[in-house]
């Protein structure tokens, strides 16, 4: 059973949001404090935990080796959010995993773009780094999308991809042949390992890691990186980081993806109520320029936690 | 406009104050457990030793192994003569006959509502134990049984006294008096309920024209003042006005009132602080006095200054 609202408690809320005075005496537009903090998980290759008000959302990237499908087109992200009952107390089990499924789908949508760079081809066409993304929802108070995004934004803002360079075998004194599939497996016993520009050169059948696992390279486009913002639209007014409360007197709510550089790349639609365009417009610009500053202020805030990993306690 | 945090330690220390502490430093305990050199109170944990089970008896959180007393749970210790058992720091509402408490309606059901008051299970709230319109002695028809979402409906918050329960555990409640029934015009704010001590009233009227309802689960109802005079059924029992679900008419200054009044009882919370009326009263002074808004409370610096403020001044 959800979590329900008196029809008081509702009209309080909304009367009050449309007068511009929020439960917690906020404004409209304003943010509970967030708190992000990275390299939390020591095992994962990228990990952060994002807090806004009383959510929390820990979100670890693990890094594995697979073969790339025929197509040449494998899976190369695995989502799962999963939300603690704990966060949820009202729900029973089956809304719980409704709920998880929903915002597995939401999160899958937003990073197949990002994980379908060259930066995690290992052998084109061969061998990739499938990015196993796992999220955990510890509380819930509101803002559940916001938090989850920050967190996985931050954690892929941790994440490091370990450098790998190509390899080739070679048939020893066998020139420039290049011994590749079954048949040449008993010659390749004693092959030589060429350097990693040759071995792209020639096509590489396996790869190396260059150095320990615990370094390795960030992502490319890592300060780009979309954040999320909500917009609960409740008309005429439009409010950003509801709280529970707050959520249920929304009829829509509107989640935004914006890039830092200001690029509006993704909007989802939460609830059954329809938009009025004049409105949307306005919202949308305002989400927009709130979405870039979040945005900013999130690449601030990574940036100078500095190149060093923190741990899990620091 | 956005500034994203770090991490944060906790910074509530446990002040060990959940219970009578000042009585129980007078009668100094002979328990290797009690406070430190500064006072505070120490914390089991579970499998720790407390006392020597020859001179004294287990109570709840505790167990006997080898001829020791040993804590289940973490919390503090405490003893009524021989008896020694452990409050947890953080458990679900334990609920005792007489205790005021606020919930909400999970369900309705033949001539009964579940209500969530944040204990293991729903209480039960009978038609019986409501008053009916008509007058407070009537007795229930088979046409109340038939309308009971005209009294309460699923979400609707009340207030009540808990009767003794059933076999099964479950609290039961009654909201046979004037001043028990449903709530409006007003905010719920939700805290542990080890921070809301057992004392004459629960209900406060704050100077600052907000009345609270401090419910022993720890479910907090903050609202609009309502004068001793206008309360509802003083003239007789008006059956409309109490069931209604419509708000009164609330001024920006209450409003404002109100949510500066539950952010304190969230910092408060934060920081494992038992409420009282005064303390309260004095947190909104100090509040007024530094001329913070109401959300510049929900700034971690902010809520820490006021604690550390008022605490040095109780």
């Amino acid at each position: 059973m959800a979590y329900q609202l008196s029809k008081a408690e509702s009209s309080y809320t909304a009367s009050g949001l449309l007068l511009s005075q929020r439960l917690d005496g906020r404004s409209l537009l304003d943010y509970r404090p967030i708190t992000v903090e990275a390299g939390v998980a020591p095992t994962a290759n990228g990990s952060a935990r994002a807090r806004i008000g009383d959510t929390e959302v820990v979100v670890a990237v693990k890094l594995d080796v697979k073969k790339m499908g025929e197509d040449g087109e494998g899976g190369r992200c695995v989502c799962s959010v999963e939300c603690s009952p704990s966060a949820y107390p009202q729900l029973d089990r089956d809304s719980l995993s409704d709920l998880s499924a929903d915002l597995s789908t939401l999160l899958s949508t937003y990073l197949t773009p990002i994980v379908s760079t060259p930066e995690l081809l290992i052998i084109p066409s061969q061998l990739y780094w499938q990015a196993s993304v796992d999220a955990l929802v510890l509380s819930s108070s509101g803002n559940v999308h916001d938090t989850l995004f920050a967190a996985v934004r931050a954690a892929l803002w941790d994440l490091r991809v370990p450098r790998t360079r190509g390899v080739v075998y070679e048939v020893p004194g066998g020139g420039d042949d290049v011994a590749m599939g079954e048949d040449g497996g008993s010659s390749v016993e004693k092959a030589g390992v060429l350097d990693h520009m040759r071995g792209m050169k020639r096509g590489a059948v396996d790869f190396d890691l260059v150095d320990g696992a615990d370094d390795g390279t960030p992502l490319e486009g890592r300060s780009d990186l979309p954040v999320c913002v909500t917009l609960n639209l409740l008309s005429p007014v439009f409010y950003l980081d509801a709280t529970i409360p707050e959520e249920l007197c929304a009829p829509t709510r509107l989640l935004l993806f914006i890039r830092p550089s200001g690029t509006l790349c993704g909007i989802h639609k939460l609830g059954e109520a329809e938009l009025p365009p004049a409105e949307l417009k306005e919202a949308l610009q305002e989400g927009v320029r709130l979405g870039k500053e979040l945005g900013g202020a999130m690449n601030a805030r990574m940036g100078g936690m500095g190149g060093k990993r923190m741990g899990p306690f620091s | 406009m956005f500034t994203i945090l770090g991490p944060v330690a906790s910074s509530s220390k446990w002040r060990g104050s959940s219970s009578g502490d000042a009585r129980r430093r007078e009668d100094a305990m002979d328990l290797d457990y009690d406070f430190d050199d500064e006072g505070v109170q120490k914390l089991t944990s579970p499998g720790e030793i407390i006392t020597s089970a020859t001179q004294f008896m287990r109570g709840h959180g505790t167990f006997v192994e080898d001829n020791d007393v040993v804590a289940s749970l973490s919390g503090t210790v405490e003893r009524v003569n021989k008896l020694v058992s452990v409050r947890a720091l953080r458990a679900r509402y334990h609920g005792e006959v007489g205790d005021l408490v606020v919930g909400r309606i999970t369900e309705v059901q033949a001539a009964r509502w579940k209500v969530d008051v944040n204990s293991h299970q729903d209480a039960l709230l009978r038609l019986s134990s409501v008053n009916l319109p008509g007058g407070v002695q009537r007795r229930k028809l088979e046409s109340d049984e038939l309308e009971m979402r005209k009294f309460f409906e699923e979400g609707d918050l009340l207030v009540a006294e808990v009767q003794p329960m059933h076999g099964d555990g479950a609290l039961s409640l009654h909201t046979r008096s004037l001043k028990y029934g449903k709530l409006r015009n007003g905010q719920l704010v939700t805290v542990s309920p080890v921070l809301i001590r057992r004392r004459n009233s629960h209900f406060c009227s704050l100077p600052c024209g907000v009345d609270l309802i401090l419910g022993m689960n720890g479910y907090i109802w903050i609202a609009k003042h309502v004068a001793e005079n206008q309360r509802e059924g003083e003239e007789g029992f008006d059956a409309e006005a109490v069931y209604s679900n419509k708000n009164d008419d609330i001024d920006m200054e209450t409003r404002a009132a109100i949510s500066r009044v539950s952010n304190l009882i969230r910092v408060f919370a934060r920081h494992s602080i038992p409420l009282t009326d005064t303390i309260l009263a004095e947190a909104y002074d100090w509040a007024v006095q530094q001329e913070t808004s109401p959300s510049d409370l929900l700034r971690i610096d902010v809520g820490d200054s006021m604690v550390a403020r008022v605490t040095a001044l109780a």
